[in-house]
């Protein structure tokens, strides 16, 4: 087989047993593999109503066909589960090099069932799969989790994916670590990992992905490699990495300050790409397979805040600074590298760390409610100390760690405090005057809650020949360069969506898609995609394929009780307002027509649920027959 | 007559590492071609090669997008033009 490995893993651990499959034909060609074979799983193999931190709840780890091979940032995987945050989709997205080892091995996907009686991981090498004792690695932070196995396995090579003492102890705001500093992990997946007693999985893989047209793929790979490099946009994120939103969305109003009320930071220069490679990173780092290598290795030298690590991003910094009223950059380093050893979500933990400080900003939480921790704005020391308590659940901890909805049910009239969409925190940005609408709609309807990466924020149809074929080329350009109307809005996130959820069933990078900054577009990605794997596709054909794997996780919301009412934003979002510095929100009547927009688009009715024919036309006649049963 | 044009850092490269400056002109593409006067090597980071805005940029005059025929919109003296790129995500 081309591209794909062809093969996956049934691991039951509640009686220890590993089942080889081949990959089905219909997984391969309609869901590609990463998050659309994972979700395609879970809709299909999960009981209705069961507990997400129970053994019922699935877990599975996807790669693409293009991992392993040279196309451009291929260096991603997915891990799935249902929702231990909302009961829907729990999904999460990272890079590293895992991914090319698992296909070295000869693996597409994983799927785990039930629960081990104690602690395990799942040793692979090559084509020997076994389930290990992980007693010497549980209660282990993930540094020592990866040295100890290297050891254990004497494979220096290992390529390891675990857990932190925060998904041992089932905190949902936990993230699954590959390479140490490469995390993913929206919902609770790792909690959820922890909740099978599975530590880890280390894989060893000394095969190759076989290439159908392998002349051809890496002329093609040359070319894309070539554009990636000739763009001014990727020549700045490699110096700067994600690190150069922080100034742009400060100027732009929407750098989310202090638990999302405000969109300027009066610290953000502290905070900038140029502030950080000044005084902390030490060199260039970059995921297998990437021209574009946007992260850094980076110290911090005060003993006070000392660490040495790797990684830090936009999606570590906010949280764990504007988010925080802090700008203390080795604080906020030395944060992040607690959260990478302990497993911690810098998004989940930070936005619920930010919604408590609202709490206390307003009086909700006081010294004797946080055994002791001054939670003002800005107390970086405070927070050092909170964090290791999250993850462990001792004493005001254990309150945060189940993410600021569940957080608000133990403190009387937080709910105020809240900045949620489907019990996700809204994560990245504020929406202030420079932003566009489509980026709430995107917060408002993404399939894991709100969600700053399945389409509308990160805008990957900006410069797309197909939003142009949609709205007209004046249509198309304004829809993007006038963000605060609606128009076109709808049209703009659907196509988003399906661009999403096909790159992250490729498991390719969303920072080299998009074509306004000379990213791959949809029909780059299908030549390079029927090179390697000789299953001829358009671009067209990929993001059919995109749009089905959308709608499976729109039925597993749907599932969950889901509806047009939860497809909504926090209410200080939900207001425009004019302020000194410009305008803030949207008008909720705009938003409305915005949304009634997007599901026409998308062929949804009024409530967002997916019309017969359009699941017809999606190649899913037994869904439209039969699914609401599901639900 | 003093108009204010902020780049956005992506073009600093082009212009000496100059972000902020003041400039003359009537229109918005007046001032620009101001500033491509003094940093010829800015052209290619602000123009197609038609003349046209490069896609990604976005132009907001005094706070708000000048959009659309950003290039021929009137400024006046006082005004602020910002460039800004066109982006998202985290
Ligand atoms: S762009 Fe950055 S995060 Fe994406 S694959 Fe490359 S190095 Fe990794």
């Amino acid at each position: 087989m081309n591209g794909w490995a062809g093969q996956i893993l049934r691991v039951y651990l509640t009686e220890g047993k590993i089942v080889k499959e081949p990959l089905s034909e219909e997984m391969r060609l309609k869901y590609i593999g990463g998050r659309g074979a994972n979700s395609k799983v879970l809709f299909d193999e999960l009981k209705p109503g069961i507990d997400a931190l129970g053994p019922e709840n699935i877990f599975c780890v996807g790669v693409g066909p293009l991992n392993g091979t040279a196309f451009p940032a291929s260096s991603r995987w997915t891990v799935s589960s249902k929702s231990a945050v909302n009961e829907g989709l729990s999904d999460g997205n990272g890079g590293g090099d895992f991914s090319t080892e698992l296909k070295f091995a000869g693996y597409d996907q994983m799927i785990f069932y039930g629960r081990s009686p104690k602690p395990v991981y799942l040793y692979i090498n090559d084509k020997h799969v076994e389930l290990r004792d992980a007693s010497k690695v549980w209660g282990k932070g993930t540094h020592q989790t990866n040295a100890l196995l290297a050891q254990e396995l004497r494979e220096p090579e290992l390529r390891v994916m675990c857990i932190g003492q925060a998904g041992e102890n089932q905190v949902r705001v936990s993230k699954i670590m590959t390479n140490i500093t490469r995390a993913g992990g929206k919902g609770g997946v790792s909690a959820v990992m922890g909740s099978k007693n599975l530590k880890a999985i280390a894989v060893r893989g000394t095969g190759s992905v076989k290439i159908a047209k392998p002349k051809e793929f890496h002329q093609a790979v040359k070319k894309a490699y070539g554009k990636i490099m000739a763009s001014p946009f990727y020549n700045m994120f490699r110096q700067e990495g994600s690190l150069f939103l922080i100034k742009r969305y400060h100027e732009l109003g929407s750098l989310p300050t202090r638990n999302l009320q405000a969109g300027y930071f009066e610290g953000w220069e502290k905070l900038t790409s140029e502030a950080f490679e000044k005084q902390f990173a030490v060199k260039h780092k970059g995921c297998s397979a990437c021209p574009i290598s946007c992260a850094h290795y980076f110290q911090v030298k005060d003993p006070k805040y000392g660490v040495y690590s790797e990684s830090n991003e936009y999606g570590t910094t906010y949280p764990l600074g504007p988010k925080l009223g802090i700008d203390n950059l080795p604080a906020i380093l030395h944060m992040q590298g607690i959260c990478d050893d302990l497993g911690l979500d810098t998004h989940a933990c930070g936005n619920t760390v930010a919604f408590a400080m609202e709490c206390w900003q307003r009086g909700l939480l006081t010294l004797k409610d946080t055994d002791g921790l001054d939670l003002s704005w800005g107390n970086a020391d405070a927070i050092i100390k909170l964090l290791p308590r999250i993850a462990y659940r001792q004493g005001f901890g254990d309150v945060l760690a189940d993410g600021s909805e569940k957080s608000a049910q133990k403190i009387p009239g937080s709910q105020i405090c809240l900045k949620t969409v489907k019990g996700v925190e809204v994560s990245a940005l504020f929406l202030g005057k420079g932003m566009n609408f489509v980026q709430g709609l995107g917060y408002a309807t993404a399939t894991r809650g709100a969600d700053h990466l399945r389409g509308g924020v990160q805008m990957y149809a900006t410069g797309s020949r197909r939003l142009k074929e949609t709205l007209g080329v004046e249509g198309a350009a304004a829809t993007i360069k006038n963000p605060r109307s609606i128009e076109g809005k709808g049209v703009f996130l659907g196509l988003d969506q399906k661009i999403s959820a096909l790159f992250n069933s490729l498991n390719i990078c969303a920072w080299a898609v998009g074509g306004l900054f000379g990213g791959l577009e949809p029909d780059e990605i299908a030549e390079l995609y029927s090179l390697a794997t000789g299953e001829n596709s358009s671009g067209d054909d990929l993001l059919t394929t995109g749009e089905r794997i959308y709608n499976i996780e729109k039925m597993i919301q749907l599932r969950a009780g889901f509806r047009r009412k939860d497809d909504t934003l926090p209410p200080n979002f939900l207001k425009m307002e004019e302020t000194p510095r410009g305008p803030t929100g949207i008008d909720k009547t705009e938003f409305d027509n915005m949304l009634s927009q997007y599901y026409e688009y998308m062929g949804w009715d009024y409530d967002g649920i997916p019309k017969a024919e359009t699941l017809v036309r999606l190649g899913l006649p037994d869904y439209a027959a039969g699914y609401r049963k599901h639900a | 007559m003093s108009i204010k044009l902020i780049l956005d850092p992506i073009l600093d490269h082009l212009t000496g590492n100059t972000r902020e400056m003041e400039v003359e002109g009537a229109t918005i593409g007046e001032c620009l071609n101001a500033a491509v006067s003094r940093f010829p090597s800015a052209r290619p980071g602000f123009f197609q090669p038609g003349g046209e805005l490069i896609d990604y940029l976005n132009v907001l005059l005094n706070g708000k997008s000048a959009f659309p025929d950003e290039l021929n919109k009137k400024v006046k003296d006082g005004d602020e033009i910002r460039i800004v790129l066109i982006v998202g995500g985290g």
